[in-house]
């Protein structure tokens, strides 16, 4: 049965396009079937960490909540080389970079439940036993609906007292829903804060378990979202952590 | 007697956002439930059952269903053969 990660945040820029793609990565190194749907259509870039462009003639998630595209042809495979050699597959659902076409989102809306449909519709469709929802940062309807169809919600916060009370909010939000797992992650953690202080703090906080301290990374910044933090500088500990997070979610979760 | 009051329930469509709000808490795991790939016969009985101390079959069930399809919130889907939570 295909299980369901949401990755979120209160506030916004705290990495969740980051760790969306490289979990997805992470998970697909271990030969798994997974698929990344960017549901932040008011602001989509998920796209960008597999250097994937939506061309006029590729259809994105917008072709099938606002119109006809079946979702199947809103479905794009984006495995890199590495991960193709490791048996793994990853497919993209992006949303649409076209601003009429942001515009019309926001004016018409659409219904949630098409929402909801399409992640289940394309998780039978391609067999898959992971798909990572990447969210727009705070409580709106779809990451209400991604909340509680989620089998673990990742909330990603920074180390800083906005996140701290923005995460409190969120997690609230979870626990009405009822998520039966959530794991939180640190991220961005400057290189002189005290990580096991932090993860205190956390754990002490939220009393969810803690997915991940990542760092504030110069070779994250310096890849500017262009690549996959997992494959082109693999031992950093950002990806380290990332990776050390898909196993755990490989052995609670999936 | 039912042992739950559907009259405080509001009569507009569901949102995500109304049903964060909803109460009691079976009432939002029931909606809930009905999420994803919608909600068998068979497990909303179980459902009725263990959270609602109700027997399928009984008055007090075909009360509750009735009050959630009257409002649009949760339809039975016959090519799924699943009870669904609807939106809007
Ligand atoms: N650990 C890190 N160290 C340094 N830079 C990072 C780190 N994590 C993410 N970034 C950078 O922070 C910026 C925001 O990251 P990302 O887009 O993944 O966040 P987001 O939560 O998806 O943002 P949004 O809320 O706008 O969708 C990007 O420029 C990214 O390269
Ligand atoms: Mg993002």
């Amino acid at each position: 049965m295909t299980k369901i990660l949401c990755v979120h945040s209160f506030r916004g820029g705290t990495g969740k396009s980051n760790l969306s793609a490289n979990l997805a990565t992470a998970l697909a190194m271990t030969g798994r079937r997974v698929a990344v749907v960017d549901t932040d259509l008011a602001s989509p870039g998920v796209h960008v960490l597999f250097q994937f462009t939506p061309g006029p003639d590729d259809a994105t998630l917008n072709d099938h909540l606002q119109g006809s595209a079946p979702i199947e042809a809103c479905c794009h495979e984006v495995t890199p080389d590495e991960v193709k050699r490791k048996g793994g597959h990853i497919f993209l659902l992006p949303a649409s970079m076209d601003s009429d076409r942001i515009a019309r989102l926001l004016r018409e809306g659409y219904s949630v439940e098409a929402l909801n449909d399409a992640i289940f519709e394309i998780a039978e469709l391609k067999d898959l036993d992971a798909v990572i929802v990447d969210t727009h940062p705070g409580i709106n309807e779809e990451t209400l609906l991604t909340t509680a169809i989620s089998d673990c919600l990742v909330m990603v916060m920074r180390p800083d007292s906005q996140d701290y009370l923005g995460t409190a909010v969120a997690l609230e939000v979870a626990q009405r829903l009822e998520v039966p797992n959530a794991r939180l992650v640190v991220n961005k953690l400057p290189r002189h804060f005290d990580a096991e202080q932090v993860r205190n703090r956390v754990q002490q906080s939220y009393g969810i378990p803690l997915g991940a301290v990542l760092p504030l990374s110069d070779e994250l910044l310096d890849l500017a979202s262009g690549g996959l933090a997992l494959l082109e500088v693999g031992d950093h500990p950002w990806s380290k952590g990332v990776e050390a997070l898909a196993q755990q979610l490989i052995d609670d979760i999936l | 007697m039912t042992s739950f009051d559907t009259t405080p329930w509001p009569r507009t469509v569901l949102s995500m956002g109304l049903l964060v709000s909803l109460d009691p808490p079976a009432l939002r795991r029931l909606l809930k439930a009905g999420l994803r790939r919608g909600l068998p016969p068979e497990d909303l009985d179980d459902l009725l059952r263990s959270d609602w101390q109700i027997e399928p079959d009984s008055p007090d069930a075909t009360a509750l269903i009735h009050a959630l399809q009257e409002r649009g919130w949760l339809l039975w889907h016959q090519e799924t053969q699943r009870w669904k939570t609807h939106f809007g």
